[in-house]
């Protein structure tokens, strides 16, 4: 069946590939790998994916490479699409946290992308292509996060993705309720997760009233026409502003949370108040309660097996995620780690191992389930013509014991590249300067 | 030794400075010097009239007039006074390091400390103290713009001349801008620094709303509740009307990025301090014309990390703020430098030259570049008929190792500082060095 | 979706326990023995709670439990060479940790003395094919020291295979430590310049007091041992220096916690000046100074799972750091640091192998190279008869993430595989 698929797509495709033949030069062409497409076509032995203007313009067996097309040899190895990361810190000037305040909807962490992070590299050199940049779990309601591609080397506006929907960090449990982190002569509320749940209450009816005195407004500005005097417009405040839109459904909900009971409580305060989640971050009690989860339509970002470093993470399980989908729940596994970013298709693995998860199922966990709980799945997740020429090619299986990332690429272009960095070794000092030299704004 | 013994005598008859500023129009004929006026060609063995506080006239055979009091100046440089564009110049808690090893540190005066980090209301004009501030002319220093260093919102800053004993006296221009450090404060809103970029733009988008509120009622005041006065949205009406820029202290290469999109989004001016490794974004800031505060405080204090940081990654971002002037300079955009802080002011723009930056333009940079982003580029800034007595007289190649400060005319007046003891070699010419207190550092 | 029939698993565990004590035998398996060559296809035979035979063609002894192990393959126990298993429980409740004690020097602190036997997390590593670990102290210059502990057992000293192991120091860096009470303190300015200056004086500092106490120690030893054949007075009873003292004669090795280059050379010139039997834990620039490390045969506990300390660091410094020491012939032992990751280890020194370690050496890393490290290889860390019968039986390659281990042995008893994990997970993966 499967084979049947992509033959067959293959066929369809072919108007395309001439289109490509007439303009090779912006044409990529990556051919004798095994292509994890982790779309419809499933897997193709050596296969070959067309690049035309960074999208994949083919994904087939035996396709024809067009003239002039630039060609990368993957005989042997893995073809994946680029891994997302579905909570992220990377790339972030200065505090991750806005710590100040319970409510800190206002702040963006699109204001202070560092596009200078090393491990914006180290991650592409882990295959990963997009991030979800969060805001801090100190408060809450957090800050606006920020979807990036990691186009390393380019300014910090060109590594927003724009399509991506706008987002929010919200986070229940320890870290809000400062169990774990007292601010020394600060007593800030809230100090227990029946205050957590007061906070986010109260902040949405404040929203609600915010909400009522715009549209009040609007009324009066409407019946003073064109004669009258306008009416003085109410305070803009960018903090109820950004809840307001969220009660709008115009911005993803990312809850951070641990324990089953704040999982189940903030389902009930939204759904009272009127909106969505669209994942819960960390999720680690997911398991307990996927039912509601799944019923509720969110998507659970989760470790793959961290556990035990504070309290509600001590019924933290590596068979979640594995549970989680059982249950109709999206899952994904996350890094929320610079380091851990750098190998999360074996945090895919593990789930293998735990809980049984097949083999397609894991690798959607690092690439087509992310994607969808940041609303891109359109643009990226998945190795299917018109999507983002986002991808990894690993020397192995990317579950294998030995592989590794040869080379990763973000709409069709050559982000990492581990033979040419290999090769920028054996001159350290001009390295850096090459290093820095793109990264400046000076091109 | 027979000139300098020359020189005594006209500044013996000046007598007590005091009563030489309070007396009448004084009329100074500098004859036969070397005069670098940096808006145009050196003029060889020319003369430089000073009347009333202003250049009278400048060039190679001029009549001196019967009322001038003469002063040979030959084998002597004259440049334009230099202008310190950014920095806490008369500012109580920026009291200069001790300049020998073993001497106590001097204590920060009391008031250090702002009242509050968030006062764009604040006047750095109140906090003067002239008596500090006119130590600086020691070291050719004759203007400088003024703001405390501390805080996210540190107020308005004032634009002064080291001449006149009273604060007001010294304003050239009052107030010279607004500021905003990008920064953050520790256990109070905002605490990170998306958090002082989303408090800046509130604050802007709580002013424009303030001023239209104002605006409508001071149109039609019949029947309207009286708008409150609040001295903080007050302050920034200056910044949105363009009477004064917001100036942007940028310790990141970000920052500029970020100065740059308040520009955007609200329509101001901005004016980018700091900036230490702006030559990375040169490219952006030639294109949107960004006038550039550059600091000579190569290396700021700051909080150490715990545990250790990149001190490697530290080191090299030293390297680079001391190479940043040239760099810029290489990339022919335009800038001031600046003291920002710095302990001492010459040392910087000395070790700035050193690292490349060729010392004609380090001159301009602390001259004319830094008194058109002030926006005195029409009163001060060169040696021009019609600008500002601002002049300094120099022994040897100005701001090299040899170059001493002879005379200093601010408003036409004169000032001479005493003669220096060489720290390294005090012996020099047989002359005993005098005891000089400690706190006599140019800055 | 495929589960794995947990039930199986169980009754294999089961089985075995009830039959401990008659010899056992696993069958048709293939036997990475790590000391010898890999038996495609052979027996192994636990008997006494030692490997009694291990073979292509053993015979299986009358009376023998059988467990049939086509298809898997067995591996020595696995060894976290430094962790703090069973000091700690749950990292942020203070009521659950005992790994670091207050104060800065404490070489009389045992990590055997707080071992928590019935912590959840030692069958949660032993899950997942462990089955002995360095129980380490942490914190301060002098931590205290550390326990061999295998990973079964009801009391602290069931648990203990050896003690004590070393003494752990942390190599002075002169920075401050982290210190979350301080984190929202108002920060103390300075320049680049004047912090160096001040992290080079609290090193130098802290080398001297370092110095001092052994050469105090050294001391102390001598008077002990003149006492003890009659020349003078015993010295007062000194716990910290009685502790000392083996450390200061070289006698019980020192593990010192070191990550730049700096520090590590600082180290290894430090413990030969004052004759220590160095280890280095961390090292994460050890590949840097491969030249010491092999001159002063100074072995190394690696974490491979960090990121670079300089940005201008090779962004894979971490996961080569094994394979280059390997190609310097510098000894070493990879390790998780982390109570928590301890069952992680085996991937640790996968990603070791993918760059740059060869396979065979990434498992001997985590097997047999602690064992000689710590002085126990007699004992255990391969599959050679007359050693303790510590094995794993796994359904592939253990240093693949999708491999599932079915069975582990210590000291030839067969441990249950079941963890709080497995429980949780019965408990709720049908909940409807």
């Amino acid at each position: 069946m499967r084979r049947l698929a992509y033959v067959a797509s293959a066929v369809l495709l072919l108007p395309s590939l001439t289109l490509a033949a007439e303009a090779s030069k912006n044409v990529t062409a990556i051919v004798g790998g095994t292509l994890i497409t982790v779309g419809p076509q499933g897997t193709i032995e050596k296969g070959t994916l067309l690049i035309k203007d960074g999208k994949v313009a083919a994904v087939g067996k035996e396709l024809t490479v067009p003239a002039g097309a630039t060609v990368i040899d993957a005989g042997g190895r893995y073809v994946m699409p680029g891994i997302v990361d579905a909570h992220s810190h990377t790339a972030i000037e200065d505090n991750v946290n806005e710590c100040t305040d319970s409510v800190t909807a206002e702040v963006r962490i699109a204001d202070v992308i560092d596009h200078r992070d090393i491990n914006i590299y180290r991650e592409l050199a882990g295959g990963v292509t997009t991030i979800n940049v969060l805001h801090g779990s100190c408060n809450a309601i957090g800050g606006q996060n920020a979807v990036l591609k990691l186009r390393h080397g380019k300014e910090p506006e060109e590594l927003v993705f724009k399509e991506a929907p706008r987002g929010i960090k919200f986070a229940l449990g320890e870290n809000p309720k400062r169990s774990n982190f007292q601010v020394p002569g600060q007593k800030r509320y809230p100090g227990s997760r029946m205050g957590v749940e007061v906070v986010i209450r109260e902040a949405f009816l404040e929203a609600k009233a915010y909400r009522r005195e715009w549209e009040e407004y609007q009324k009066k500005l409407a019946a003073a026409g064109a004669k009258g005097e306008k009416p003085v417009a109410p305070r803009k405040d960018l903090r109820l502003e950004e809840l307001r839109d969220l009660l709008d459904g115009k911005v993803l909900v990312h809850a951070h949370c641990y324990r089953s009971d704040e999982i189940l409580m903030l389902i009930r305060v939204a759904e009272e108040m009127g909106f969505k989640i669209r994942t819960f971050q960390h999720v680690l009690e997911g398991y307990k309660v996927a039912s509601e989860i799944a019923r509720h339509g969110a998507g659970g970002s989760t470790f793959s097996d961290w556990w035990a470093y504070k309290m509600e993470a001590y019924d933290a399980i590596p068979y979640n995620a594995a549970i989680m989908a059982s249950k109709g729940i999206r899952v994904s596994l996350n890094s929320d780690s610079d380091e851990l970013a750098r190998r999360l298709y074996w945090e895919a693995a593990k789930t293998v191992k735990y809980g049984g998860v097949s083999e397609a199922e894991a690798l959607k966990m690092v690439t087509l389930n992310p994607a969808w709980q940041l609303g891109i799945d359109k643009r990226v997740g998945s190795l299917e013509v018109g999507k983002d020429a986002d991808l990894a090619i690993f020397s192995a299986h990317p579950f294998a014991a030995d592989t590794r990332v040869e080379m990763t690429l973000i709409e069709g272009t050559v982000y990492f590249d581990r033979a040419k960095d290999l090769a920028s070794r054996e001159k350290p000092v001009e390295k850096h300067d090459q290093k820095d030299a793109p990264k400046g704004g000076a091109q | 030794m027979r000139r300098l013994r020359a020189l005594a005598l006209v500044a013996a008859l000046l007598a007590v400075p005091g009563v030489a500023a309070a007396g009448k129009a004084e009329v100074y004929a500098l004859v036969g010097g070397k005069v670098v006026p940096v808006s145009g060609p050196l003029i060889e063995n020319a003369t430089l009239l000073l009347r009333d506080g202003v250049i009278e006239a400048v060039g190679a055979n001029l009549v001196v007039p019967a009322d001038a009091r003469v002063i040979d100046v030959k084998g002597l440089t004259l440049t334009p006074g230099l202008i310190d564009g950014f920095g806490g110049l008369g500012l109580a808690g920026v009291a200069p390091r001790p300049p020998a090893a073993g001497a106590a540190p001097a204590p920060s005066a009391p008031g250090s400390t702002p009242s509050s980090p968030l006062q764009p209301q604040a006047l750095a004009l109140e906090k003067l103290r002239p008596a500090e501030a006119l130590k600086a002319r020691d070291s050719g220093v004759t203007t400088a713009l003024v703001i405390p260093k501390e805080g996210v919102l540190p107020g308005q800053s004032v634009l002064i001349n080291l001449s006149g004993e009273k604060a007001e006296g010294m304003a050239l221009r009052q107030p010279a801008g607004l500021h905003v450090h990008m920064t953050s404060l520790s256990r109070q809103y905002p605490g990170s620094l998306m958090g002082t970029v989303a408090y800046v733009r509130q604050q802007l988008y709580a002013a424009i709303r303030y001023g239209e509120e104002w605006a409508a009622y001071q149109k039609a005041p019949r029947g309207k509740k009286r708008p409150k006065f609040d001295s903080s949205l007050a302050a920034w009406q200056q910044v949105l009307s363009g009477t004064i820029p917001l100036v942007v202290t940028a310790s990141r290469e970000n920052d500029l990025r970020r100065a740059l999109a308040l520009a955007d989004e609200f329509k101001i001016k901005v004016v980018a301090a700091g900036a230490p490794q702006a030559y990375r974004a040169a490219a952006i800031i030639k294109q949107r014309k960004l006038p550039l505060l550059v600091s000579v405080n190569f290396d700021p204090p700051k909080a150490g990390f715990f545990g250790g940081s990149d001190e490697d990654k530290e080191k090299r971002d030293i390297e680079e703020a001391e190479r940043n002037p040239a760099e810029l300079h290489k990339a022919q955009v335009p800038f001031a430098l600046v003291s920002a802080y710095a302990p001492n002011f010459i040392a910087g723009i000395k070790k700035a030259i050193e690292k490349g930056l060729p010392r004609e333009a380090a001159l301009a940079a602390v001259t004319l570049n830094a008194a058109q982003i002030l926006g005195v580029a029409d009163r001060t800034g060169s040696l021009e008929a019609g600008k500002l007595g601002n002049v300094v007289v120099w022994s040897g190649e100005p701001l090299s190792k040899d170059g001493k400060v002879k005379m200093v005319f601010v408003d036409g007046q004169l000032y001479e500082p005493e003669e220096k003891p060489d720290m390294k070699d005090p012996k020099k010419d047989g002359e005993k060095p005098e005891a000089r207190p400690a706190e006599e550092v140019t800055r | 979706m495929r589960l794995p029939s947990f039930t199986a698993v169980l009754a294999l565990s089961a089985a075995a326990l009830t039959a401990a004590e008659a010899p056992i035998a696993i069958r048709g398996a293939r036997i990475v023995t790590v000391s010898g060559p890999t038996i495609e296809k052979g027996t192994l035979v636990l008997a006494g709670g030692k490997i009694a035979a291990i073979g292509a063609d053993v015979a299986v002894p009358a009376g023998a439990t059988v467990i049939d192990g086509s298809g898997k393959t067995v591996y020595p126990g696995l060894i976290d060479g430094l962790t703090t298993l069973g000091l700690v429980e749950i990292g942020s409740v203070a009521g659950s940790v005992d790994t670091a004690e207050a104060g800065d020097v404490n070489p009389h602190a045992k990590a055997w003395v707080a071992v928590h036997a019935h912590s959840e997390l030692l069958p949660v590593a032993r899950a997942n094919g462990l089955t002995a670990a360095l129980a380490a102290p942490q914190g301060g210059l002098v931590s205290g020291q550390s326990a061999l502990i295998r990973l079964a057992g009801s009391t602290p000293d069931a648990l203990t295979v050896k003690t004590p192991v070393a003494m752990h120091v942390t190599y002075p860096t002169g920075r401050a430590p982290f210190d979350f009470s301080r984190m929202f303190d108002e920060p103390e300015l300075k320049t680049f310049e004047e912090r160096q200056k001040e992290r080079k004086k609290n090193q130098e500092k802290d080398l001297r007091r370092l110095a001092n106490l052994l050469a105090e120690a050294k001391a102390y030893g001598a008077a002990l041992e003149a006492a003890k054949s009659g020349k003078g007075a015993p010295p007062k009873p000194d716990l910290p220096m009685e502790a000392l003292a083996p450390v200061a004669r070289g006698e019980l090795a020192v593990i010192m916690r070191a990550d730049d280059e700096a520090d590590i050379r600082g180290a290894v010139k430090f413990a030969a000046d004052q004759g220590l039997k160095l280890v280095i834990a961390g090292g994460l620039e050890a590949w840097r100074c491969t030249d010491v490390l092999k001159e002063k045969a100074v072995p190394v506990l690696i974490n491979v799972d960090r990121l670079p300390r300089k940005e201008s660091d090779p962004y894979d410094a971490a996961y080569a750091n094994p394979g280059l020491l390997f190609k310097a012939g510098v000894r070493f032992a990879i390790v998780s640091d982390d109570a928590s990751q301890s069952r992680n280890l085996p991937y640790e020194a996968a990603m070791a192998s993918a760059y740059g370690l060869p396979a065979e050496i990434a498992l001997r890393s985590i097997t047999l190279s602690p064992a000689e490290i710590f002085g126990v290889a007699n004992r255990i860390g391969s599959l050679e008869v007359g050693k303790d019968a510590n094995l794993v039986i796994a359904t592939g390659d253990i240093l693949d993430h999708r491999t599932q281990v079915t069975g582990v042995f210590i000291d030839g008893v067969a441990q249950s595989i079941e963890t709080r994990h497995t429980r949780l997970y019965q408990q709720f993966k049908d909940r409807p």
